[in-house]
């Protein structure tokens, strides 16, 4: 009898501890934001502009004017992306009048918490850049195959776009594919992110420096393999006449990976895989094209970079060896993920501060079959300018039919 | 060492000292004899320790010998004090005046029945080697759904909650659950004798990794029910000689064998439903015929309707026991049974395809017969045995799937080494697969067993030879080759029927010794065994050796003090596992290399091309797995209070593991660019190509090897105490430490996956440190059951703790010793390597503290079972396991880590008799 009462006891106490931790959801905290401008921009003046603080696990959105004194808002307490877009003068050098310019900064996942906090998100000028090629579009999940409700991978691909008013040459130029994922975070150790992008891939257009000229908006299409892929799923398109294809020259049958000898391969200086690759069906990575600075050789020799992270359980990972590529040699960069699943940007915030999607969850029935393609700003006659300012949030539309589809 | 064997010495000497010293009695002597025995049971014990002590303080001393019985000679006539005391069994005391010659029979209690005990828990063993033995009663509160839940009975064990889809492992004395096949496979189980034998069971897919497979992995303890069971022991220890074919323990399942009513069990829980029926028929006083069936329907997850586990098993037994002339004895049973098991997955039909489905059955015959014959009690001879079984099983996984490729994908046309053109597959199909196993075993086992007496040293001498034969006679793996479930497959069909039995021949002798000395009393048991594989092919290293394992166990009984009495024990034996017919047999490997892969827009022009490498698997230089077990055990036992704690270190240098060697093969890689695509109208010809010769560089690890390396250490001890008569209550406590380290025991070859400048890596590297870890965990159980008998009642409160557990990898460099390349000469790997554009992906790179210790601190759960009896004929029982938990967070590396437990598991069940 006695042992039942203290059982008892014992269950009530539990009881009441269960439920004696649970009202500390009303807590809020006043943030003070400010914007700061690169260190290596001079003359730089924000006049005007608005923050958006995004609560990551709640959706909510809470927008803040920028003006020039003191910035306060007051927030319930979580993980926070910030974003700011507005106007500022430039001065560029000697010239005394100053230049009206866009700017915008991003910082992602601010932890909000304590009663106070300060941030401080850094500005850049939009398009302060030359104008060069662009990723216009990405196409990653594949198209639906009816009989079996999945996904049909073999007819990725990437269109890149001469956004340039001369012509551009193609050979040389640099696909990446993030290591990370824009959807898990880890505190990767050393950090990087302000110098290079991570990467996994690096697949290089053949050519001696003038093969494969790119007039002015025109593009090129990088696909896995340059098929007709009607042939295998009627809701798949012809790609036997895309320009570059990637070839893992996979030597075993138990993986083949295929080869139209008429259309030319990728240099593949460096994949994790030596089998295929197949880009993130999800779109939970970050994409990039660039210029090597360096030679192949010396790039494979000496841009390793070796790095931990805390996994989830709380242990130290093992240490990992990738390929890391500078941020100045990256001409474009998007992040991409799916909409409620991002948590943050693979590439420094100027090269993309934000972020672009397939589909809004990471189902295939959601995103199967849709490309992301960047926003066209104008038209011509004769060519398209598309959108680029360095924020793919604002640059790309989501969700849209594959340019390359037919039917 | 020295120390020991004066020791020993000593007492086969001292027994001579006395006899010269018995020679000097008065001529008027008598003698006392006398038979010691259990009185419930009536089994006589042997080696009892018998003291009569004469009024004069003179002592005389005896031991029972195998039959429980004693015999003191040269008795001067007078008044006596005898005591004889017997581990596990009240103490004997009575006065006795001793006129004439004189025969007596001394019934003792045990000390567990002496309060008619009922016992919930594992008990632990009294004898030589470390045991556990689960009775009837211990399983009836536990409420297992089949043999994987009594292990949680073990010291170290913990409650699991039932996993019905993949197969279940035994594992013993592990720190933490392992992927060495041979923690499993190296566990023998016996039921009734019967050897179950798993060696011939090939059910796989090769080359595809599917949870639900577990060859080479021993037996799937899903498959045993517990319902026929009257008791098991599991032999964690050093096993007698008899039994063979294991390294890491042995499962003796003892299945009901007498008169009972009909019992019935109807259990339910968050997963399965049970049912079981059995009845032990009485057809004469001395026959008895059992039958059982039982029935189990299992999900493997509550929510999916879609994948479950179904088991059916039946059995008749026949005992009888026949007097024949002259005392003499004969025991014979015959037993047949059936274990029928289907492991199911179908696909959702609204996410996947309507024709996706995987089945695995398994349907088992088993036949056995045994004939004892028993001697009468003075004769040398005690008994004669002859066991024979015969176990077939009829396995079976069929498959379908529609396939649906996402490139163009071509299969190979040879199974033969050369160059040929390969077929590409259409894009979409239908995939059926077939794997028809039908392993045969049977196992014939003759021994004997004499008893005899040297000066005063008694012996029982068992010895014994074991033939077992194993055979698959399936068709193996049936499928279409051109339209293969597995496209990427390094493997081909091949009938199961084609690969030779497996013959292995065993044998032993045993002595069993006794050393009486005064009242202190050592057992010795000296066994050797050997074992040998019969009809190999004369390739095989194996062939026509004889593997020797001897097995030494000593036990010290120190005299008793009141009612105190120490044991001591120690023992060292070696154990062998010969390889399984899957590890000797293996499959070929193929390895098909693209050399032209011309993928034109019209397919009228394709062609793909390949060279096949086909190479056989067969290790002839495969060593049977050996361990080496030594331990040291105190026993304690106060008036029913019982306390034993081990100490154990198993090492095993050569445990079967897939090792790794490199290949270097030569192709050609032809070049396309010569070609006018658009002009073509045929495929090309290989003659008019140019190409490259090219090496594929490759490290593999498939063949099965000898290169685990397994050490074991721990202590496992249990405390139980007697009921406490006012409280009606028992206290059990357990619990192990173990420490295991696993490693390989051979150098190794790995290689990258990177792909650089369009090439896989062609460099492999030789490697020759240590890659693994040691793992602790210390874990306790403690049990409190009370038995109410006037309520029918008994319920249990358990606190399963984990003190802790930690993993600690084992230094290494992560540098190649060697590296090679397409030439296949090892090179130094030098420090300059490690920058080498090439060679520094073969570097393996830790953090700073990769090799500290990681530990998880403790956690607790608390389980609470009852039974509860409702007359006479009915009987309820519930469980529910994580009633309370009690997971703290703790800090690692400046975080907290929160543990969630699992929410808590139940199941209840029905017995009735009629």
């Amino acid at each position: 009898m006695k042992r039942t009462k203290m059982f008892l006891a014992f269950m009530a106490a539990c009881v009441l501890g269960f439920t004696a931790c649970n009202s500390d959801d009303d807590l809020t905290t006043d943030v003070s934001v400010s914007v700061v401008p690169p260190s290596s921009v001079q003359g730089l003046t924000v006049t005007s502009g608005d923050f958006l603080f995004t609560n990551v696990s709640t959706g909510v959105e809470t927008s803040l004017a920028y003006n020039a004194n003191s910035l306060i808002l007051n927030l319930a307490d979580g993980l926070y992306n910030v974003t700011f877009l507005g106007e500022g003068t430039y001065v560029n050098g000697t010239s005394t009048a100053g230049e009206e310019v866009k700017v915008q900064g991003v910082k992602q996942n601010v932890e909000v918490i304590g009663g106070t906090c300060h941030l401080a998100v850094e500005v850049y000028i939009v398009g302060y850049e030359k104008a060069d090629f662009v990723i216009a579009e990405i196409y990653g999940v594949g198209s639906y195959i009816n009989e079996t409700n999945k996904q049909y991978n073999g007819d990725q691909y990437f269109k890149i776009h001469n956004n340039a008013a001369d012509t551009l040459y193609a050979d040389g130029l640099v696909l990446l594919e993030s290591k990370f994922l824009t959807v898990t975070k880890y505190d990767y150790t050393p950090n990087i992110m302000d110098e290079a992008m991570t990467v996994q891939v690096v697949a290089i257009v053949p050519g001696s420096g003038k093969d494969y000229p790119v007039a002015p908006g025109q593009s090129i299409i990088i696909c896995d393999n340059a098929i007709n892929h009607t042939e295998s799923n009627n809701n798949s398109f012809d790609l036997s006449k895309a320009d570059f294809e990637w070839y893992t020259s996979s030597s075993s049958t138990s993986t083949t990976d295929v080869d139209n000898p008429a259309v030319p391969n990728m240099e593949m200086l460096y994949n994790y895989t030596k089998t295929i690759w197949v880009l993130h069906k999800m779109g939970s990575k970050a994409y990039a094209i660039g210029r090597l600075g360096v030679s192949a050789d010396t790039y494979v020799k000496d841009y390793t970079y070796t790095y931990t992270y805390i996994m989830a359980n709380g242990k130290e990972s093992s240490v990992q060896t990738e390929y890391k590529f500078p941020n100045d040699w990256i001409i474009d960069a998007v992040n991409l993920g799916a909409k409620n699943n991002f948590v943050w940007g693979l590439v420094h915030a100027s090269l993309d501060m934000g972020f672009t999607y397939y589909g809004e969850n990471t189902t295939i029935a959601e995103n199967v079959g849709k490309a992301v393609q960047r926003k066209v700003t104008y038209q011509d006659a004769d060519r398209v300018f598309y959108q680029d300012t360095n924020n793919s949030t604002a640059d790309f539309n989501v969700g849209q039919r594959p340019s390359q589809a037919t039917k | 060492m020295f120390g020991n064997c004066f020791f020993v010495l000593l007492l086969l000497i001292s027994p001579c000292f006395q006899l010269l010293g018995q020679e000097q009695k008065e001529d008027k002597t008598i003698v006392l004899q006398g038979t010691v025995l259990d009185t419930q049971t009536k089994e006589t014990l042997s080696y009892a320790a018998i003291q009569l002590s004469s009024e004069n303080k003179v002592i005389y001393g005896a031991i029972t010998d195998t039959n429980g019985q004693f015999k003191l000679h040269n008795l001067p006539i007078g008044n006596y004090t005898l005591v004889i005391s017997y581990l596990g069994y009240d103490r004997w005391e009575q006065s006795l005046s001793l006129y004439k010659n004189t025969l007596l029979h001394f019934p003792l209690s045990s000390s567990a029945t002496a309060l008619n005990e009922v016992v919930v828990t594992a008990s632990e063993s009294k004898g030589m080697t470390t045991a556990s033995t689960i009775d009837r009663t211990a399983m009836k509160h536990l409420q297992p759904t089949s043999f994987t839940d009594l292990l949680e009975l073990l010291p170290g064990g913990k409650a699991k909650d039932p996993i019905m889809g993949s197969p279940n492992l035994i594992h013993m004395r592990n720190a933490s659950s392992t992927s060495e096949v041979i923690a499993s496979l190296g566990v023998s189980f016996r039921i009734d004798g019967n050897m179950i034998n798993t060696d011939g069971n090939l059910q796989a897919v090769p080359g595809v990794n599917n949870e639900k497979e577990f060859v080479s992995k021993g037996l799937d303890m899903r498959t045993l029910s517990t319902d026929n069971i009257e008791s098991v022991t599991i032999i964690r220890g050093i096993p007698s000689v008899e039994y063979g074919g294991l390294t890491d323990g042995l499962v003796d399942i003892k299945l009901k064998n007498k008169q009972t009513p009909w019992e019935g069990r109807f259990k339910a829980d968050q997963v399965g439903k049970l049912f079981a029926i059995g009845k032990g028929i009485g057809l004469s006083e001395k026959a008895v015929l059992n039958v059982d069936l039982s029935y189990l329907d299992s999900k493997i997850d509550p929510r999916n309707a879609l994948e479950n586990y179904k088991r059916i098993t039946a059995s008749a037994r026949f005992h009888k026991t026949n007097k024949m002339r002259k005392e003499y004895l004969l025991n014979w049973g015959m037993n047949v049974s059936y274990t029928g098991s289907l492991d199911d997955r179908k696909e959702d039909p609204e996410i996947m395809m309507r024709e996706d489905k995987y089945s695995s059955s398994y349907d088992n015959i088993l036949a056995g017969g045994n004939l004892e014959l028993l001697f009468p009690q003075k004769h040398i001879m005690h008994s004669l045995k002859l066991h024979g079984s015969m176990n077939q099983s009829f396995d079976r996984i069929e498959q379908t799937k529609a396939i649906y490729l996402d490139r163009p994908t071509a299969i190979p046309n040879t199974t033969e080494t050369g160059e040929s053109d390969g077929t590409y597959l259409p894009y979409q199909y239908i995939a059926r697969m077939k794997v028809d196993g039908k392993p045969l075993h049977t196992h014939l086992k003759l021994s004997g067993k004499l008893g005899f007496e040297t000066w005063t040293i008694g012996h029982v001498v068992i010895a014994g030879t074991e033939l077992t034969y194993t055979k698959n006679r399936g068709e193996g793996m049936v499928y279409d080759v051109n339209r293969p479930l597995s496209y990427t497959s390094n493997y081909r069909p091949r009938a199961y029927k084609a690969i030779p039995g497996k013959k292995e021949l065993g044998f032993y002798l045993e002595d069993a010794l006794l050393l009486p000395l005064g009242q202190h009393l050592v057992k010795g048991n000296v066994g050797i065994r050997g074992e040998s594989l019969l009809g190999l092919d004369s390739r095989f290293a194996m062939q026509g050796k004889v593997y020797i394992d001897p097995r030494l166990r000593l036990l010290w009984e120190l005299p008793a003090i009141k009612d105190w009495h120490f044991d001591l024990s120690t023992g060292i034996g070696w154990h062998t596992k010969t390889p399984t017919v899957s590890q000797l047999y293996p499959d070929p490997f193929y390895e098909d290399i693209v050399q032209l892969n011309y993928y034109h827009t019209n397919p009228e022009y394709r062609r793909i091309h390949l060279m096949t490498y086909t190479w056989d698997l067969t290790n002839y230089a495969l060593e049977p797995a050996r361990n080496r077990k030594w331990e040291v055990r105190l026993g304690v036992d106060y008036k029913g209070n019982k306390f034993s704690l081990t100490y154990f270190d198993e090492q095993m240098d050569n445990a079967f593991r897939e090792k790794s060697y490199y290949t270097l093969l030569p192709y050609k890689e032809y070049d396309t660019s010569t070609i006018d695509h658009t002009s073509i109208t045929a495929p090309p010809s290989l003659e008019e190509l140019n190409y490259t010769e090219e090496v594929l560089v490759n490290a593999r690890k498939n063949q099965w090897g000898n290169g685990s390396f397994i050490h074991k250490q721990g202590i496992e001890f249990q405390y139980a105490s007697k009921r406490i008569d006012l409280l009606k209550t028992r206290v059990t406590v357990d619990g192990a430490w173990f420490k295991t380290t696993t490693r390989n025991s051979m150098p190794f070859y790995r290689q990258s996956s990177v792909l650089i400048n369009n090439k896989q890596l062609q460099y492999i590297g030789l490697y020759t440190w240590e890659d693994g870890a040691e793992k602790q965990a210390f874990q306790t159980k403690c049990k409190v059951d009370t038995y109410l008998p006037f309520l029918g009642l008994t319920f249990s409160a358990d606190a399963q703790c984990t003190w802790f557990t930690s993993t600690k990898p084992l230094w290494n460099n992560g540098t190649p010793e060697y590296y090679l390349g397409k030439d296949g000469i090892p090179h130094v790997f030098t420090e300059a390597d490690k920058e080498d554009m090439y060679l520094q992906h073969l570097v393996q790179k830790y953090s700073a503290d990769y090799f500290t210790q990681e530990k998880i601190p403790f956690l607790m759960d608390i389980h609470f079972k009852a039974n509860k009896e409702i007359g006479k004929y009915i009987e309820l029982a519930l469980y529910v396991n994580r009633l309370l938990t009690l997971y703290p967070d703790y800090e690692r590396r400046g975080q907290t880590v929160h543990r969630e437990a699992r929410s808590p598991y139940f199941g209840m069940e029905m017995n009735i008799r009629f």
